[in-house]
């Protein structure tokens, strides 16, 4: 995935990808007719936005952050308050939660010019953290612990009703495959590139004259507005938010999603998504042991596969390659 | 004027042996990172895990020695597994034992359900009553719960800064491969930091069990109380710990008193960041951050 | 999900196939799903577990005689779905109970903030949604006459403060402080209490503390600065002996100690070791399974410890759920369909049911339950009970 591609074939690889994905997301609804499926693909979709956010930051720049789902947070509360103070449409909405998501991200960025390593990351945990606190006693603004609701009403976008079950999941779908996209153009892009250098040689890029402090809060600043934008995604999809709901282990399990599918793959966090949010409703054992037993498959194939279940892929290719001259042979 | 401060005084004797749990806490995260470089997330549940132990031999013999003694080389062995089954695949890649220790949360919550069901247990404290100093009252188990801290902090700084073993310890911190290079056996000091680390933390579960109520989902709480001070105090410095958890006891102490406890969280989180903004490496300078 | 239905149904058709053979030999029979959206695992088991027991120990109950609607002889079917204590499976959950199992009937989620997300999704779709969730009495949801499906399964909280209030006058205290764990359960609860106080002539302080708080010492040195004199604790229950022995060790409310649902262990025995030198008043808001008051509540509490799960302190919460199964019964024998959510809704208004709980019904101006409520009374280590009967005609 990394490096520019060989043939045009491999070129419209990671497009075709995100197509791929976006068709057979698109699909679903024809295949399996339970809502619960459906109702739980859009939370996998809409994970799979803003951990793709976090995957780019990681993967491409090298910057991980725990503050993640509180920036999520800060979108979808934008987004409600948006309706409820000001009376918003879902479509006004979204370009505010988008930038509000920016501007936190960019925020949360900043003390990476101060440290880094671990301590950023634990900094940005705690960032999280306090994120979480203002949200539960800002009671004014955010409604403190009850939360607030939002309901779509008759509202549509692209001629879908935001209300209804499958169409709002083909909204999800659409702006899934929007952000998919935009951060595949981005990863080949010449900014790609000089992330991805900067991650392997801040000290060589700073002597090139990159400015890696503006380039970092740049990426930080575009995940944050992904994972804005995914925030208030996640509100019309559950319709009533409380702080709860957005505390370290959504950052926690943002984290997994990426791991998970892969970092350093497009599609990684969309198909680490999937399996985090799918996965334990098909183990079968009591409720408590079935969270047992996902633990357990969570840290085996974290050990197993460090990359990411994408990676399999990559390495089964690559085993049965080998194989091919010995069987001709 | 004179009652304001006998108040005062009260307060801050209050947190003291909070905070002498979170040092202890905080000692065991520094000691794993330092040499690891592994951010470990599990280890709350580490602390409700040696919580529960010590509870199921308090109420069966009735002895607390019993119950301390049993804690400790339970929480050992815990941290042995875990760090052979999983924690020493991942030394080479630090960010995915992070990762993994986010998986073992699921695992030691669920586990803890299983074997004490999801209610919250109370117990009560080998000791009773409190001492009357002038107007201050001091509780009697609080005293004892400090002065297991203090003795168990004593001993760590002691054996990290006299003995070989801790020279070791400190070498493989500084450099593991110029460690490796003079002979120093790296992975069994890594495993044994595991090993201690996981011990301290069944001696603040120890410890908290006698204090308040004990449930498979304590763990976060102290967990992030943990790595506060364990940043707050530097990373690897175990003096910088106890002065950071003593001190975030009392601040914790004194907000219940004066401001309500609403915003405690914040405070303390704000803190983290501000002191990582002004000196990055922790206030009494720890570990450097590892490039990831 | 397929193996997890399954698991689901075989304790479902476990509790359906020992009755077959009993009185139903006769007639036309019929199936009534009904849904319960509990947290099962994650970090609030210990919330639905034991409504989550009392609904399984109830449909048993009902299924072994079946219950008649016109000349239809039918039995529930519980699909049991566990929420993992997350938002976004609650409303998949609730979702699929609604739109792929046909359920007109859900119970749950307990916790206040899933009720709340729940409620969006079963108003809409016409469905009954009973919950414990005292969010909804709190944020106006069991008066709204948009919202006439909702069925709240605490008592009404300004009946619940006469008796706390009462509580607090019995131990002779003017300077009171209200003490819970600063969250939704405590804020939705705080009002009623803090208005029927001042009504009442008591000047009431809150002292609100972390959900997690270990060590009281502080918030109860602040109390005595305030020279107040005796406290009502509204939960976390586990946490009650805890402040008492720091009201003992650090001197404070010296007039006594009052709370809502509080085990009289922790007074006796728990606090101290031996019972504590201040009287004691908990104020039940369902009946108390630890000093069963009545014949029918003792059985249920053995029924509850037959399950051989582990309820602990919350076992009062399994009254959350267990009288409201066969009420619903009887209000569909009653409106005389199994379908037709407004009908039934409408009749379950109309009943008074004889059960574990006394005589259980709905209240006339806020749509959530009434039944027996007490007070169980510790003073000087004896042991007394004052029964609050329900109102219900």
């Amino acid at each position: 995935m990394t490096g520019v591609a060989r043939s045009p074939l491999r070129a419209a690889g990671p497009y075709g990808g995100v197509l791929l994905l976006g068709l057979l997301a698109y699909l679903l609804p024809q295949v399996s007719s339970s809502s619960f499926v459906l109702s739980l693909a859009t939370t996998a979709l809409i994970y799979a936005i803003a951990a793709s956010g976090l995957g780019f930051l990681w993967g491409q720049s090298g910057q991980l952050s725990l503050a993640h789902a509180a920036v999520f947070g800060i979108g979808a509360y934008t987004a409600a308050i948006c309706a409820k103070q000001f009376g918003l449409t879902f479509a006004a909405s979204l370009p505010i939660s988008t930038g509000v998501g920016l501007v936190a991200g960019a925020l949360v960025a900043l003390p990476s010019l101060r440290t880094s390593g671990h301590y950023f990351v634990i900094l940005t945990f705690a960032v999280g953290e306090v994120i979480s606190v203002v949200e539960m006693r800002w009671e004014s603004l955010t409604g403190g612990v009850n939360g607030i609701t939002t309901l779509p009403g008759a509202q549509t976008l692209f001629g879908l009703r935001l209300a209804g079950r499958a169409d709002y999941y083909t909204v999800v779908v659409i702006f899934a495959v929007v952000v998919l996209l935009v951060l595949c153009l981005l990863m080949r892009s010449r900014w790609g590139i000089l992330l991805r250098s900067m991650r392997e040689n801040p000290d060589l890029s700073t002597s090139l004259g990159i400015n890696v402090p503006i380039n970092r809060v740049i990426a930080f600043a575009l995940s944050g507005a992904i994972a804005g934008l995914a925030g208030q995604l996640y509100l019309y999809h559950v319709k009533s938010i409380a702080p709860e709901a957005f505390m370290s282990n959504l950052s926690i399990a943002f984290l997994l999603v990426v791991l998970l599918g892969g970092k350093n793959h497009l599609l990684g966090p969309a198909v680490g998504a999937f399996i985090y949010v799918f996965l334990p409703e098909y183990i079968g054992l009591s409720p408590v042991r079935s969270q047992i037993a996902f633990g357990v498959i969570l840290v085996i194939m974290i050990l197993t596969a460090p990359d990411g279940a994408l990676s399999l892929i990559g390495r089964l290719r690559e085993r049965l390659r080998a194989r091919r001259p010995e069987g001709g042979a | 004027m004179e009652e304001q401060l006998t108040l005062f005084v009260q307060y801050a004797l209050n947190g003291i042996a909070m905070g002498a749990v979170y040092a202890m806490i905080a000692a065991g995260i520094t000691l794993v990172y330092g040499l690891s470089r592994i951010i470990h997330f599990a280890v709350g549940e580490l602390v409700m895990f040696g919580a529960f132990i010590a509870l199921m031999v308090w109420e069966a013999t009735g002895s607390f020695s019993w119950a301390l003694a049993a804690a400790i080389p339970a929480l050992a062995i815990i941290g042995l597994i875990t760090e052979r089954v999983v924690f020493r695949f991942t030394l080479k890649e630090p960010l995915t034992g992070f990762i993994v220790s986010l998986g073992l949360i699921l695992v030691f919550q669920g586990t803890a359900v299983e074997i004490w069901s999801p209610n919250p247990k109370y117990s009560q404290p080998p000791l009773h009553g409190s001492w009357d100093f002038f107007d201050i009252l001091v509780r009697k188990q609080s005293m004892l719960n400090l002065a297991i801290a203090a003795v168990v902090l004593a001993v760590c700084y002691v054996v990290l800064k006299k003995t070989t073993a801790g020279k070791s310890v400190r070498a493989v911190s500084d450099d593991p491969d110029a460690s490796a290079l003079m002979g120093i056996p790296v992975k069994k000091v890594i495993m044994a930091t595991f090993i201690v680390g996981s011990a301290l933390a069944g001696i603040a579960g120890c410890i908290i069990m006698t204090v308040g109520f004990i449930s498979p989902f304590i763990g976060a709480v102290y967990l992030l109380r943990g790595f506060a001070v364990a940043l707050i105090g530097g990373l690897g410095n175990i003096q910088g710990a106890a002065i950071a958890g003593i001190g975030l006891g009392i601040a914790e102490s004194l907000a219940a008193g004066y401001v309500g406890p609403g915003w405690t969280d914040a405070y303390v989180f704000g803190t983290v960041v501000l002191v990582l903004l002004w000196r990055p490496t922790g206030l009494a300078g720890g570990a450097e951050g590892a490039r990831i | 999900m397929k193996t997890k239905q399954l698991l689901l149904s075989t304790v479902a058709a476990a509790f359906l196939a020992a009755p077959v053979a009993g009185a139903l030999a006769q007639g036309k029979t019929g199936i009534v799903k009904i849904g319960v959206n509990e947290t099962l695992s994650g970090k609030f088991v210990g919330v639905g577990l034991p409504p989550t027991t009392a609904i399984r120990l109830a449909v048993h109950e009902v299924n072994e005689k079946g219950f008649k609607v016109g000349d239809t002889t039918y039995k529930f079917e519980p699909i049991i779905l566990d929420n993992r204590s997350e938002g976004s499976v609650m409303v998949a959950n609730a979702t699929r109970l609604i739109e792929d199992d046909k359920v007109k009937v859900i119970f749950g989620p307990t916790l206040s903030l899933l009720a709340n997300q729940s409620q969006e999704i079963t108003v809409p779709a016409n469905v009954i949604n009973f919950s414990a969730a005292g969010s909804w009495q709190g944020l106006g949801y069991l008066k709204d006459p948009k919202k006439p499906l909702l069925f709240g399964t605490q008592l009404p909280l300004p009946d619940l403060a006469l008796s706390e209030v009462d509580a607090m006058k019995q131990l002779g205290a003017k300077k009171i402080a209200y003490m819970g764990s600063d969250d939704d359960t405590t804020r939705g609860n705080m009002g009623p209490f803090l208005a029927e106080a001042k009504k009442q002539g008591l000047q009431a302080e809150l002292i609100l503390f972390p959900y997690n708080t270990a060590d009281f010492s502080s918030f109860v040195t602040r109390a005595k600065s305030m020279g107040l004199e005796a406290v009502f604790f509204l939960h976390p229950q586990v946490s009650a002996p805890n402040l008492m022995r720091a009201m003992v060790e650090l001197k404070a409310f010296p007039k006594g100690f009052a709370g809502r649902g509080m085990l009289p262990a922790a007074a006796l025995t728990q606090a101290i070791g031996k019972p504590v030198p201040f009287p004691f008043i908990s104020v039940n808001a369902t009946p108390d399974l630890s000093y069963p008051a009545t014949p029918a509540q003792k059985a249920f509490a053995d029924k509850l410890k037959g399950t051989g799960v582990d309820l602990g302190a919350t076992i009062n919460f399994a009254f959350f759920s267990y009288d409201f199964v066969p009420m619903l019964a009887a209000a569909m024998t009653k409106a005389g369909t199994v379908t037709d959510t407004a009908k039934i809704a409408a009749a379950l208004k109309t009943i008074t049911y004889n059960g574990a709980g006394g005589k259980v019904c709905i209240a006339k101006d806020v749509q959530t339950a009434i039944y027996d409520g007490a007070q169980i009374i510790v003073r000087e280590g004896k042991v007394s009970a004052k029964a609050f009967p329900s109102s219900c005609k």
